[in-house]
């Protein structure tokens, strides 16, 4: 995939430039993309401090290895790919483990989401995160990446290594899933 | 990137917070490295040279790589550590089914 927007000032400074003027594309890079980046981690790693952490590892290796980035693929692409893997790393931890372990129920996460001082959905949106912590991995990223974030089937496919096509089929799994649960709760 | 509002919030002032400490630690990290670059080559081929040294005495002290689990007690059982040592192929096989997952949650109602 290339990109075919031209590359904001910022990206050009962070690759090039030094002292303030990076500080400066640095902070320009982190306002664009420092929300949606903890958001994609958060929906991922649950706990606020989990994502918080990853978060920062991704800025953080983000800022390392901008000298590596060619522009070949978008830098979002490239930006969510260190998300991802910081995810990943993440989702070896015990604490992650045990807390999917101690979950193994829709009610079990509704009760967690609403006990979360971080987490202020009303009772449908408690309901339909609930019903994704249920979802195997690869759907609720798909679904997250498709749905909350509006990320197109092929940046999808590109950053989780699959084809077009089976991110397409992901997303169509978990709606419905997530549909037949929400349906059946509100029965 | 257009994305939809999600209930999930953060404490006040996380971001501009966490972008300050970012930073601070990027750029020592930075500063740590900058007399590297003029330290000569002579330091890089002896660590280099230890590292190949080490790596070679690694491969015939150290077990080689274990088989692939193929069930959440395995890998729960694999490390008292407190990371999972899944490697990639193992997460992203966890990552299409959490069977993995289903399989010690089972064994566990069941004990």
């Amino acid at each position: 995939m290339h990109g075919t927007s031209p590359q904001p000032d910022w990206l050009e400074d962070l690759v090039h430039a030094t002292g303030l003027k990076r500080e400066q594309a640095f902070a320009a890079m982190m306002g664009a993309w420092h929300v949606p980046i903890y958001s994609f981690l958060r929906s991922m790693l649950n706990e606020h401090d989990d994502a918080a952490d990853a978060t920062q590892e991704t800025f953080l290796q983000v800022f390392r290895s901008i000298d590596t980035y060619r522009g070949e693929a978008k830098f979002s692409t490239w930006l969510y790919t260190i998300a991802r893997r910081k995810g990943l790393d993440a989702l070896r931890s015990r604490k992650q483990l045990a807390l999917r372990h101690a979950h193994a129920d829709a009610s079990d996460w509704e009760a967690r989401l609403e006990a979360d001082p971080f987490f202020d959905g009303d009772e449908a949106e408690r309901k339909l995160h609930a019903a994704l912590q249920l979802l195997p991995a690869r759907q609720r990223e798909v679904f997250t990446l498709r749905y909350f974030q509006e990320m197109a089937y092929t940046d999808i496919a590109e950053l989780t290594g699959t084809s077009e096509g089976a991110a397409k089929a992901s997303y169509f799994h978990a709606k419905n899933k997530v549909q037949a649960h929400l349906a059946s709760s509100n029965d | 990137m257009p994305q939809k509002n999600t209930p999930y919030r953060t404490p006040e002032g996380f971001f501009k917070q966490q972008q300050e400490a970012i930073w601070k630690r990027a750029s020592s990290t930075t500063a740590e490295r900058e007399p590297q670059r003029f330290g000569g080559l002579r330091r890089y081929a002896r660590a280099a040279g230890l590292a190949a040294t080490l790596a070679i005495g690694l491969f015939f002290v150290l077990p080689q790589t274990p088989e692939a689990c193929e069930s959440f007690a395995c890998l729960w059982d694999r490390t008292p550590m407190q990371s999972i040592q899944l490697d990639d192929a193992e997460i992203e096989t966890w990552m299409d089914d959490d069977l993995l997952f289903e399989t010690v949650l089972n064994e566990t109602t069941d004990a």
